[in-house]
């Protein structure tokens, strides 16, 4: 059990860090959500 | 029994990365200088105030984007932006149903309080967002929304609450966001 509490927080800072720090991610992220929202809408 | 087990884990763990991916980035944005695409930043502080005489804001006609700031509350976000006789308007979308109303809270909050700034090519301009409903420039807008933009929008639209279109007035003309 403790193992998995490390792995889900190991993948919560890496995202973090992903997201935040490798150029492009934020970005592509933005233009996925933006898609998403606006064909639901549509 | 152990395998589901393992397998609810991996799912769960995979789940959670784009949750915490968006998460990341609706937070990081609000406390940004500007928004980050759809997410909705914080106040616009970089760039020039622009004041003195009103421009003439045919200088939008190529714009796609603008950064809009509203006073109350304090958060940016990017949106269209049309000219239309030497005037700016932006537009709201999806104002009828119920996904609309959810993504969108700026107009409600706008019509409120209309005191707002945008931020164009790194220069500031505070301004006063009025709800325009019906008249013959909400035509006019609407043609110059469909061209510049696609799509088939009408007045009939606006009128019928489907698009709130704000013009860009002045900030000291004493109106409020209120409709007219």
């Amino acid at each position: 059990m403790k193992r998995l509490y490390w792995v889900v927080g190991g993948v919560i800072v890496g995202t973090v860090f992903t997201v935040l720090f490798v150029p492009g991610v934020s970005e592509y992220l933005s233009a996925k959500v933006l898609t998403w929202v606006a064909s639901a809408a549509s | 029994m152990k395998i589901v087990r393992k397998l609810l884990i991996v799912v769960g763990v995979l789940l959670l990365i784009p949750v915490v991916a968006f998460a990341t980035l609706a937070v990081s944005a609000r406390s940004s200088d500007g928004p980050s695409g759809v997410f909705a930043g914080g106040a616009l502080v970089a760039g020039d105030l622009v004041t003195g005489a009103e421009p003439d804001w045919s200088f939008v006609h190529d714009i796609g984007t603008i950064e809009l700031q509203l006073l109350e509350p304090p958060r940016s976000r990017l949106i269209w932006v049309l000219d239309h006789e030497g005037k700016a308007y932006v537009v709201s979308g999806y104002m009828n149903n119920r996904i609309g109303r959810i993504w969108k809270k700026w107009p409600i909050e706008a019509e409120r309080d209309g005191r707002a700034v945008v931020r164009i090519d790194g220069k500031r301009y505070e301004r006063t967002l009025v709800r325009l409903m019906s008249g013959a420039v909400v035509e006019g807008v609407m043609t110059d929304l469909s061209r510049k933009y696609g799509g088939q929008t009408t007045a009939a639209t606006v009128e019928s609450g489907g698009i709130w279109l704000f013009e860009l007035a002045p900030r000291n003309t004493g109106t409020t966001g209120a409709a007219r």
